[in-house]
């Protein structure tokens, strides 16, 4: 199959995420794809690292953020969206997983946004049958930081997270800073007045092919890394098989595509944001 | 026109069976009364297949936010993100039509007149082959199939363009004895016509 190489310009020129540092040692070069394109990835001898479309073409821009190289195809920002907890010196930063899957980008971030289906698809971890119920929240669609925001969201969860030994209801917000990448923050187990950050910045390889890369950034002294990130991997291996059978593969913008309830608000303003940003790839636009 | 589009066996108990013709995906699932469903494969929702979704006898069930769809109607019968409030009627599935008959299930994309396979003259319960799914086009694995001249009754269920399922009938169905002996010679002869339609591809 023959790609077309990314015609919508919103999308070319973010920065998007293509790996993370400490998955890539020095002196290795690190092949993939982005928006279609072959690229790769080079860290030298002295942790120096480049990325190029082929070897000996021009460098692409490159920034290193969240544990995460970052590039761009465009004309990139001078920076990405901040996340100040990720400065906080008592938290667990890393990359949980870099994981493929047949999906839009689109799809995985509304996914990531979407706290209903956590009772069916995290039964036992994240949620149970007997609290299925999405109660009101709160969405704003921010134009000064060109973010949404989701705020007062609450679900009841078995085991919340590494940290948690009993069930709880969990505070959430949301933040959708970015097309592709989203961000949550949810009521920390061991501190009340702080909370996990937990992001997900997607790599679109193609407009039906992802890579998503999970940051993790929360409070846990007792946890090894490792068991860290078997909890998040465990719950995006839960994910993922739902993404796979998504039809269609791209987001459909047509607010009459599906059928969206109150629940679903965020995913409504999700796709409103896109729709109105111009951007294409990964999406069904809607008629006009 | 009527197409197989699985055999009654691939309907055990409180499965969901994946299937689809000329493109389009469907699932199928019997429930408790013996009714068999044949839906477009897409929860109305988010688009998730409902062929991964829990049949549990009188509705389906999908896998991703646990809507319900029930039996017969596929109105959607419960959101359980809001379950104190009862879903609009227009979230109702895409229904197709469905016969059950000589062991197999019949479908088509709109409602065909007459029964299925009417000129065939079937025994009503003849022996059911495996069905073998072939990666070529309906109409080349069709000729294969009239010029091999078998001793069977056989349909071509053309699945997309590219591909085809070959489901054939033994009516009447011969002596119970018999069964394994036919079955093995009819999976031997037809996978013998499959490797001839693939290699030609």
């Amino acid at each position: 199959m023959t790609h077309q190489p990314c015609s919508d310009p919103v999308i070319a020129n973010l920065w998007h995420p293509i790996a993370a540092r400490a998955d890539i040692g020095a002196g290795q070069r690190h092949q993939t794809l982005l928006l279609d394109e072959p690229i790769a990835l080079t860290i030298d001898a002295a942790g120096a690292a480049s990325v190029r479309r082929e070897a000996g073409a021009a460098p692409l821009p490159i920034l290193e953020r969240y544990g995460y190289f970052w590039t761009s195809l465009g004309d990139p920002p001078p920076d990405i969206f901040p996340i100040p907890e990720y400065a906080e010196p008592d938290r667990r930063r890393f990359n949980a997983a870099s994981v493929g899957v047949h999906v839009s980008a689109p799809r995985a971030v509304e996914n990531f946004l979407d706290m209903s289906h956590f009772p069916y698809v995290h039964t036992g971890i994240l949620g149970d049958e007997t609290h299925t119920e999405v109660k009101d929240y709160d969405v704003e669609t921010s134009i000064e930081r060109d973010e949404i925001l989701a705020t007062r969201c609450r679900f009841f969860q078995p085991i919340s997270s590494t940290a948690a030994d009993h069930g709880m209801e969990v505070d959430y917000i949301y933040r959708v800073p970015h097309p592709y990448c989203a961000v949550l923050y949810k009521s920390s187990v061991v501190d009340e007045a702080r909370q996990d950050v937990i992001g997900i910045f997607v790599q679109p390889m193609t407009q039906e092919r992802i890579c998503a890369h999970m940051l993790i950034c929360v409070l846990d002294e007792r946890s090894t890394d490792a068991t860290i990130k078997q909890f998040q991997q465990t719950v995006f291996g839960q994910d993922r098989p739902i993404l796979e059978n998504q039809f269609p593969k791209r987001l459909p913008l047509d607010p009459k595509a599906e059928s969206p309830v109150r629940a679903d608000k965020v995913s409504i303003a999700y796709r409103r944001w896109l729709a109105r940003k111009g951007v294409t790839y990964g999406v069904i636009a809607a008629a006009v | 026109m009527w197409h197989p589009i699985a055999a009654s066996h691939d309907l055990p108990f409180r499965h969901v069976f994946h299937a689809k013709l000329l493109d389009q995906e469907f699932a199928v699932w019997r429930a408790d009364d013996g009714f068999v469903n044949i839906w477009q494969n897409r929860c109305l929702h988010r688009g998730v297949r409902l062929s991964i979704g829990i049949n549990d006898g009188q509705e389906l069930k999908c896998q991703y936010h646990g809507w319900r769809y029930a039996n017969r109607t596929a109105g959607c019968t419960y959101i359980p993100a809001h379950p104190e409030k009862a879903p609009a009627r227009t979230i109702t599935n895409r229904i197709f039509p469905c016969v059950e008959r000589y062991g197999l299930i019949w479908s088509a994309l709109e409602a065909p007149s007459g029964e299925p396979a009417a000129d065939a003259k079937l025994d009503e319960n003849p022996l059911v082959l495996r069905g073998i799914a072939v990666r070529a086009p309906a109409p080349r694995v069709t000729a294969l199939v009239e010029s091999a001249n078998l001793p069977a009754t056989i349909f071509v269920q053309p699945t997309d363009s590219a591909s085809c399922v070959i489901r054939g009938l033994i009516s009447p169905a011969p002596d119970p004895a018999e069964h394994a002996k036919m079955l093995r010679h009819y999976n031997d002869v037809l996978s013998a016509l499959r490797n001839a339609a693939e290699q030609r591809a």
